[in-house]
């Protein structure tokens, strides 16, 4: 079980926590004018990164705070997102 | 002490093990294997145990190198399979946390060395001791068994294993008969 750092809380357990999926995908400016393909891909396609991923949390069971943080897939280590 | 084995009475001695107290009676075997039932005795001193493995009461498993004597105690061989009890459990179990700076596992020379050289927040377990260190994880997570009843779940800030060693069996044939053993264990008894 690694340990995250909630900006708010500091270090805390990962049980504490929610995962908020892949950091930095924006919202279609223009949703209607999207194909079904390209709304499909902006639901559900996101990378698959081995190596640094930028993801957001949530300290869900704690101050409920969100915030990005860039963790590496292979060895865990977390960074600054 | 009186204690029974297997529905034989054979006397004890205070402090010594259910295994140790065997292999004085001249027990070497009693054991069998798993699924050929093939005859196996004590093969080790430690918590390494495969052959020895008794049900005292309710209790499956028990490793009779770890199993202290106590007077009237009654220990069934098992041959690598445990039998449930259908009384219920009285037993209460529950789950702790704690955190320190330093966790050192093991209460060896080395481990006791290093326990008293830590600084802070020292815990210091040992399997003999009661508290088995059953798992290490991701940032120095750790977990702990005590006595079988309550789980510790452990952060640690360091973590110092000073566990010792565990003997490697030397490979011949007929290696699993009653009264083969490791070195260690041929020492100890």
């Amino acid at each position: 079980m690694i340990l995250i750092p909630c900006p708010w809380c500091g270090e805390r357990d990962e049980t504490e926590f929610s995962y908020g999926g892949q950091a930095g995908v924006p919202y279609p400016a223009d949703p209607a004018a999207l194909t079904d393909e390209e709304w499909a891909r902006f639901l559900f396609f996101r990378a698959n990164p081995r190596g640094a991923s930028h993801e957001r949390w949530v300290h869900i069971h704690g101050c409920r705070r969100w915030f990005g943080l860039t963790r590496d897939t292979v060895t865990h280590r977390i960074g600054d997102g | 002490m009186k204690f029974t084995f297997a529905g034989t009475d054979y006397e004890g001695r205070e402090g010594e093990t259910l295994a140790a107290a065997l292999v004085r009676n001249g027990v070497l075997g009693g054991f069998r294997s798993l699924y050929r039932r093939r005859p196996r005795g004590v093969y080790t001193a430690g918590e390494e145990e495969p052959n020895a493995l008794v049900q005292i009461g309710a209790k499956p498993m028990l490793r009779a190198t770890l199993v202290e004597l106590e007077d009237g105690l009654v220990a069934e061989p098992l041959a690598g399979k445990g039998r449930l009890v259908a009384a219920a459990d009285d037993t209460r179990y529950d789950t702790m946390h704690a955190h320190c700076d330093v966790l050192v596992v093991g209460a060896g020379r080395s481990g006791t060395a290093a326990a008293e050289a830590a600084a802070g927040r020292v815990l210091h377990l040992d399997g003999r001791q009661g508290t088995w260190v059953v798992g290490l994880y991701d940032d120095n997570y750790a977990i702990a068994v005590e006595h079988g009843r309550r789980l510790w779940r452990i952060r640690a800030k360091r973590i110092v294993l000073a566990t010792g060693a565990i003997e490697r069996p030397e490979i011949f044939p007929d290696n699993d008969l009653p009264g083969t053993m490791l070195a260690v264990a041929f020492e100890r008894y």
